[in-house]
């Protein structure tokens, strides 16, 4: 456990030594600021808090493979995965605590990104309970998104092709409905089921869904543990 | 402290490391010595945990690095080939990160680090950021996280690969000191490097062992250079009469006569040859010590590992 923290510690500060976080909040912020200014108030005025969030949630998912590409990526090139792989740490603490590190740092734009829905609190008249399912939604789908490029990160040894390799990944679950509606039957079926849009639509009505959040929580656990596979399979 | 036993790693088809046994006891220090791509660092990670041999075993410390890898790796200090910094962090700061994973109790944690930033002499850049320093210094840093765990077998691979002339004698004394209470495996692809460390010198060749030696076979015997002017078949025909010397190679070199002689055992035969030198009345320009480069060594073990087949 405290290797875990350790690890997660080192990944969180790393973020904010490199440029990377500075310009990842700042990208996301400017683009959540500008959209949500031009579509919801200067041409309608009428600020609902599901546009908000749904836009922050749409907008994370094209930021989060940059979030995410160096995470294990960096580590091999580096060659310092030789030292936590010889370290007294199992794979799976070293996978956690990376998980964690960036996770955190999700934690602190999703906390800056608190400003819009308390603006509207402030000027308006939201929704509150719609507002806070919501909100958990894009905390829920931030946490799968990282698990996703983390997995990507642990594919190659180059930040770019681990970028772009989660790029793919996040957009090909995403819609994964449209894809799905060609191929027929249960299995087309199935794969819907695997949309991460489609289980974000309850959470932006403000219905809160066991379904859904275990949903996401599965997917979560499910690319964290691919990628301790990955990683053992590859010592092997 | 170390044995291992028949450790074999294939990368696919492609054999690695075959069949690789040896033993070094504690407080030994032990040069893996072969040239680049012999398996050195292929035999380091399988021993450090890094990856899985395909076959065989091994104990470091007395733990089986299979079953029981973290008991393995708790003890164990290892500094790889590459380097493994994190290049955006502080020198004490990154140290403090590695006592955190080697699991050393928060309450020993700043004194080991004070200690390995002293073992290492790099107690003046501790403040700085590691992708600022100099290559040596960053070695030291690499060499540091590999004492501070202060650990019963450290294993460094090229651990003077990239530093100049007094770094390297610096390193090597260092080597030097942490042997007698721990047991060191060090790799090299230079015979000197090794061989003014080690005490037992494993040479390995495509994978193989090729010879476990203490450090003076391996070396073999000292050969004497003489330089003396006139014909090297008359200077040849004068130290022939020498009964302690047993070859005598010959060349020519401009006016000069250039002799490689080799005596007999240990005995060193620099005087008789001075003295026969005088008496026939040549003149002498040089004479030095030649020990066998490693490509000699080298062609010498796998002949032989040739001729046994």
């Amino acid at each position: 456990m405290n290797a875990i923290w350790s690890i997660s510690k080192r990944e969180l500060r790393n973020y904010f030594v490199s440029p990377i976080a500075y310009i990842i909040l700042a990208v996301f912020f400017i683009i959540c600021g500008l959209f949500g200014y031009i579509v919801y108030v200067a041409k309608a005025p009428y600020a609902q808090v599901i546009y908000i969030v749904s836009l922050m949630t749409n907008i994370f998912m094209f930021l989060s493979p940059m979030l995410t590409m160096r995470l294990l990526s960096e580590e091999k090139k580096q060659g310092t995965m030789e030292l936590l792989y010889t370290s007294p740490l199992t794979i799976t603490e070293i996978v956690l605590g990376k998980y964690l590190g960036a996770v955190l740092f999700f934690g602190v734009l999703f906390l800056i990104s608190l400003e819009f829905p308390i603006f509207l609190l402030l000027y308006g008249k939201p929704d509150i309970p719609v507002m806070l399912v919501s909100l958990l939604g894009f905390a829920l789908v931030g946490c799968t998104l990282i698990s996703m490029g983390m997995f990507a990160s642990s594919l190659a040894e180059s930040q770019v092709v681990s970028a772009i390799i989660g790029f793919a990944l996040v957009i090909v679950f995403w819609v994964m409905e449209f894809f799905s509606s060609a191929v027929s039957g249960s299995v087309g079926n199935w794969l819907a089921t695997l949309s991460l849009s489609k289980h974000l639509e309850s959470f932006s009505k403000g219905v809160l869904d066991g379904g859904d959040v275990f949903f996401f929580a599965a997917m979560s656990f499910m690319f964290v543990f691919l990628t301790i596979r990955r990683l053992d399979w590859k010592r092997w | 402290m170390i044995k291992v036993s028949k450790l074999t790693k294939y990368y696919g088809p492609t054999r690695a490391v075959e069949d690789v046994t040896f033993e070094a006891e504690k407080g030994e220090i032990i040069g893996l010595l072969g040239p680049n791509g012999a398996g050195k660092t292929t035999i380091m990670r399988m021993l450090t945990g890094y990856f899985a041999p395909t076959s065989g075993t091994a104990k470091v410390a007395g733990f089986d690095i299979i079953e029981e890898p973290m008991e393995v790796k708790k003890r164990l200090g290892y500094l790889p080939e590459i380097l493994p910094l994190y290049y955006e962090m502080v020198v004490s700061d990154y140290l403090e990160f590695v006592a955190e994973i080697k699991g050393i109790p928060f309450k020993e944690r700043r004194a080991k680090v004070a200690k390995a930033l002293d073992l290492a002499r790099i107690e003046d850049v501790k403040h700085r950021i590691i992708g600022r320093l100099s290559r040596g210094y960053k070695q030291r840093v690499g060499l540091s996280q590999a004492l501070l765990s202060d650990p019963e077998v450290l294993i460094l691979d090229e651990p003077t690969i990239g530093l100049d002339p007094k770094q390297i004698i610096e390193i090597r004394e260092l080597i030097k000191s942490l042997g007698g209470s721990r047991t060191v495996l060090l790799s090299s692809h230079i015979l000197p490097e090794v061989s003014m460390t080690c005490e037992k010198i494993i040479i390995i060749n495509k994978g193989r062992v090729a010879a476990i030696s203490d450090k003076a076979t391996i070396e073999g015997k000292d050969r004497v250079l003489l330089k003396v002017k006139g014909d090297p078949e008359k200077a040849a025909a004068a130290l022939s009469k020498v009964k302690s010397i047993v070859s005598i190679e010959q060349a020519k070199e401009g006016p000069y006569a250039v002799l490689t002689l080799e005596g007999e055992g240990k005995a060193d035969i620099r005087e008789d040859i001075f003295k026969a030198v005088v008496e026939s009345g040549l003149v002498l320009v040089e004479m030095k010590l030649a020990s066998h480069s490693l490509e000699e060594v080298f062609l010498k073990y796998t002949a032989k590992e040739e001729d046994a087949r």
